[in-house]
């Protein structure tokens, strides 16, 4: 790395602030970036480290600041797993997707909001009303680039994954209509791994008594409702990790039941006598974790969950594993 | 059965743009210091914690001889609660891992500080690596509490890596979770981790790794006795 690659980033980096109206110190910045690659950091690194005491020093924030990087067009599933490699934090991506669902905003501040997906998969997106974008209409495919990704973490521990315009975007009209599953190919996706986590919120839960609604109550709130009888129930939110990915999948009653080899009731008088329901949690854990799930699951929209339609547990010995992988491994020390 | 489907999710109370994440003067990456008495170190709870503050750390699987040969990790940031990557030697970096293996003893003792923890061995092909479950590690302290040695296991958790007083580096496991399993389950994890190991050695020999191996391992280090070692466990099925 030379002498001019550092110029070169200091030249990106002024651009990136002189489209927002900033007119940075680019001495001061490239004496920075010197320091930092002297200290072994890797220019693009040391980019990512300026451009960030930058902002904060003219309080700029990442979704104002257009990134001119290509980014890379994903398909909706693989921004989990990106958004992973980052971290967690905010990713400026392209996707191309149809409008699935407009949902009414809850906020004033909200311009849209709703559910889109192409053929991989669903998530979240919403727009501000300050960032004046075009309106989007169900059922038409439109082309998003330079929106941020983000993941929410919500209360319960899940992750809503959502696609956030901004007044950096530009959303296009696609001639062409992005396909998206049909309503039930949508609601299948595998989902194989080992169960590492049994998230809170499993075992012994209850659920809102009031017609229709089944909501799962929360130290005995029902969150429409308010405070209701609960009904109780057996589930599991296991995270089931294959070393790639991991996902959060919940399983339904019958399949706890079949997991914890004991129905509700008797769950409900094991948890009396212990007087805590996390006896439960814990027999699952001893039970289901480290087990090799292969699941066929719905994939729930707004939130990034999967729910079991079937799974099986897969206890036997992969014999070809064993002898592929040792091939594999030979191959790659001979190379 | 209906799950909790809400008509519209709940909006980003945020708002557009999430909040930055700090980072440090001089580069992003900070080294986290060793730490001597590792069982009674408040850091771990947080890093269980993580779940909460981000999307959570996929549990990478390593072989066992691969955990002993860690020699540092790295905090991912300033904040405290920052995860913090075991920098492994044949290239790549684990937040949290999942090793399954054979618990071959599980001695209670008393640290320093009045507290009780467990001191674990657990061979993970091709070697024995030590699991430590103190208080702030209640699962798993309450697993090998009604354990007995041997027993197949799985373990769900993170590598730590401290020094000791001649200066070396070891390394050993902070679990999170300690389950009972099933010859065929480990042995299936044992292709798994060794298909892990091999991918990860294939990205270091392509170049395409770009944690910080060279810094910790030196210029001439080869990933090369890890996919060996891999071979060397499947063979041993």
């Amino acid at each position: 790395m030379s002498q001019n690659d550092i110029s070169e980033t200091v030249e990106e980096l002024a651009e990136e602030f002189e489209a927002v109206g900033i007119e940075i110190d680019t001495e001061d910045a490239e004496e920075r970036l010197e320091e930092l690659t002297e200290f072994r950091v890797p220019l693009d690194e040391a980019k990512t480290t300026v451009r960030s005491s930058l902002m904060g020093a003219h309080d700029v924030s990442s979704s104002d600041l257009y990134q001119p990087d290509d980014n890379e067009l994903v398909a909706v599933e693989d921004i989990a797993g990106l958004i992973s490699e980052a971290d967690g934090e905010d990713i400026w991506i392209d996707v191309e997707v149809t409008i699935l669902d407009e949902w009414e905003p809850k906020h004033p501040s909200i311009g849209q909001v709703g559910l889109a997906g192409d053929s991989s998969g669903t998530i979240k997106y919403t727009s501000f009303k300050t960032s004046e974008l075009p309106d989007v209409q169900e059922g038409v495919s439109y082309s998003f680039s330079n929106v941020v990704a983000s993941a929410f973490e919500k209360e319960d521990g899940d992750t809503i994954y959502e696609i956030k315009p901004n007044s950096n975007s530009s959303i296009t009209e696609l001639d062409e209509e992005i396909e998206v599953p049909s309503a039930q190919e949508r609601n299948s996706h595998s989902v194989s791994g080992t169960v590492v986590a049994i998230k809170p919120g499993s075992g012994l839960i209850e659920r809102c008594s009031e017609e229709d609604c089944n909501r799962v109550l929360n130290s005995g709130q029902c969150a429409v409702h308010g405070e209701v009888d609960g009904e109780d129930d057996l589930r599991i939110k296991a995270v089931v990790d294959d070393g790639d990915e991991a996902h959060d999948v919940i399983f339904g009653t019958e399949e706890t039941v079949a997991i914890l080899g004991m129905g509700i009731e008797a769950a409900v008088k094991e948890a009396r006598n212990a007087m805590d329901k996390s006896v439960i949690t814990d027999m699952l854990e001893t039970e289901f974790v480290g087990q090799h799930v292969e699941a066929d699951a719905a994939y729930f929209d707004d939130s990034g969950l999967y729910l079991v339609n079937e799974y099986t547990l897969d206890a036997e010995l992969d014999e070809d594993g064993i002898s592929e992988a040792a091939m594999r491994g030979r191959d790659l020390i001979e190379a | 059965m209906s799950a909790e489907l809400q008509d519209g999710p709940e909006t980003d109370p945020r708002g557009a743009s999430a909040a930055e994440q700090p980072r440090d003067e001089t580069g992003n990456f900070i080294k986290m210091s060793a730490t001597t008495e590792s069982t009674d170190s408040t850091s771990t709870e947080s890093q269980n914690n993580d779940d909460n503050n981000q999307s959570r750390q996929v549990a990478t699987r390593v072989l066992g001889n691969e955990v002993n040969a860690v020699e540092d990790t790295l905090k991912m940031g300033e904040d405290q609660r920052a995860p913090v990557n075991a920098i492994l030697p044949s290239g790549g970096m684990a937040g949290r891992v999942l090793i399954m293996g054979t618990l071959t003893e599980a001695e209670l003792n008393t640290s320093a500080k009045g507290n009780d923890y467990y001191e674990a061995q657990v061979f993970a092909p091709d070697e024995t690596v030590y699991v430590y479950a103190g208080q702030y590690q209640q699962d798993a302290f309450e697993a090998l509490e009604n354990l007995s040695a041997p027993a197949f296991v799985a373990i769900v958790g993170k590598i730590s890596t401290y020094e000791t007083d001649e200066g070396e580096t070891r390394a050993n496991i902070r679990p999170e979770l300690i389950t009972q399993v099933d010859a065929d389950t480990r042995d299936n994890w044992v292709v798994e981790a060794a298909n892990a190991t091999f991918d990860r050695v294939e990205a270091y020999q392509n170049g395409e790794e770009d944690a910080p191996i060279t810094p910790v391992y030196g210029s001439d280090h080869s990933a090369e006795p890890f996919a060996q070692a891999a071979i060397d466990a499947l063979e041993g099925l």
